[in-house]
């Protein structure tokens, strides 16, 4: 299962700021946003670890929990 | 989906399992399909900038026309360039398949140069024509002309910018099965842009000198 | 495993493992896609600029070798091909070329129609000066 990640959070708030700036034509924060976004990109994909993995038995056992507490 | 064999309408008996008995597809496969879907929604994008520029080829406002404009000689080596870098993209495909890095980066050099050089000479066409007053304000069919080949030299950018990137990742984190992943997905899309080059300087530059 | 059974990814050239692709004959596909789309892309500049040909047909020609072009991409550098193991990626290509032809198409005909049925100016002028 992917790991979870603030790089959507954070990419999100530098869109606003390059958005805001380009309506305002305030061009060098619209070039500050651009690169804060690429730069979040970049911390993003070089991760080293991407992943967590839950064992079957561990699926397992959270299902038959379920299937206990749900009547028939 | 069944993938059962059938031969004369009967079904054999040493038929395959069906595809859902047999279990999820590897990582890498769902990976490519859905890269590939994602490239196949790109071309509709540029579809519908195409119609718009089919549209406007003679709403030209007085002003000048493709024939006036275009110069063959250089979209013939633009087209030369973004070919050959396509296939060096696939000889770098085939290095990362056996694993070889001097060829991996070399092969990706030549796909950046040749990519590069393809931009050059586009910025260098666009600049001309807004020289001589033939900018995207001029006229409708230069808005979409600006929109349609700069949509696609936009696209060239950011993936002459990936290929960067992940030349950096192969060298830092060398050819894990993630790296290979998103190599695959770059050769995708460079070899998507070719394809929608061949139908952009077909239909921009060689119908409209032909008309 | 599933993958080399049933699906391939697209670009994908050796996925499977009982048929031998060593490097030479991945390189010798690439190539002779190579060739075959420079001898396209020459074809179409010469289609293009020769007076040989009826101008009528010229469009349908260009039109012809660039889906040939196109096609020429997709089996020797992408891998598309019609395989038992690519027929999920050529599913998905076929759903894109409809949605392409109905953009397209569907577009120009649209814009078409429109422009018959505008009213031509001078007509314009004379109602107005009619009261």
């Amino acid at each position: 299962m992917p790991k979870s990640s603030a790089a959507g959070f954070i990419t999100a708030f530098f869109a606003v700021v390059t958005g805001f700036a380009l309506i305002w034509h305030i061009w060098w924060m619209a070039g500050a946003g651009a690169i804060g976004i690429f730069l979040t990109m970049l911390a993003f994909a070089f991760r080293n670890e991407e992943e967590i993995k839950i064992p079957a038995d561990q699926i397992a056992r959270f299902e038959q929990a379920n299937q206990a507490e749900i009547a028939v | 989906m069944n993938i059962a064999v059938a031969v004369d309408d009967e079904v054999r008996h040493e038929a395959l399992p069906s595809a859902s008995e047999a279990g999820p597809a590897a990582k890498r496969i769902v990976v490519g399909f859905g890269f590939w879907v994602f490239l196949l929604s790109d071309i509709v994008m540029f579809a519908a900038i195409f119609a718009a520029y089919a549209g406007l080829t003679h709403a030209t406002a007085g002003g000048p026309s493709g024939v006036q404009l275009f110069n063959q000689r250089s979209v013939a080596i633009e087209t030369g360039c973004l070919l050959a870098s396509s296939y060096s993209c696939g000889l770098m495909s085939l290095a990362i398949g056996s694993r070889r890095y001097a060829v991996t980066y070399l092969a990706a050099l030549i796909t950046f140069v040749l990519g590069a050089a393809f931009l050059v000479l586009e910025v260098r066409e666009f600049a001309g024509m807004i020289a001589i007053g033939a900018g995207p304000q001029r006229s409708a069919f230069l808005s979409a002309f600006f929109s349609l080949v700069g949509c696609h030299g936009l696209h060239v950018t950011a993936g002459l910018v990936w290929l960067v990137v992940m030349m950096a990742q192969v060298a830092i984190k060398g050819f894990r099965a993630t790296v290979e992943r998103r190599l695959l997905c770059f050769s995708l899309f460079w070899h998507a842009l070719d394809i929608v080059w061949v139908w952009l300087f077909t239909v921009v530059y060689l119908m409209g000198v032909v008309s | 495993m599933t993958d080399t059974q049933y699906d391939r990814a697209p670009g994908d050239a050796s996925a499977l493992p009982d048929v031998e692709q060593g490097t030479s004959s991945g390189v010798l596909v690439y190539t002779i896609g190579l060739a075959l789309a420079v001898v396209l892309t020459a074809m179409s500049f010469w289609v293009a600029n020769t007076s040989l040909l009826w101008a009528g047909g010229v469009s349908l020609g260009l039109t012809v070798l660039a889906i040939a072009q196109m096609g020429v991409h997709l089996v020797f550098f992408l891998h598309v091909t019609t395989g038992p193991d690519n027929t999920n990626n050529v599913m998905a290509l076929a759903f894109g070329v409809l949605i392409v032809a109905l953009v397209v198409v569907g577009s120009l005909l649209i814009m078409a129609d429109l422009n018959d049925n505008m009213m031509p100016a001078a007509e314009l002028m004379n109602l107005q000066m009619q009261h």
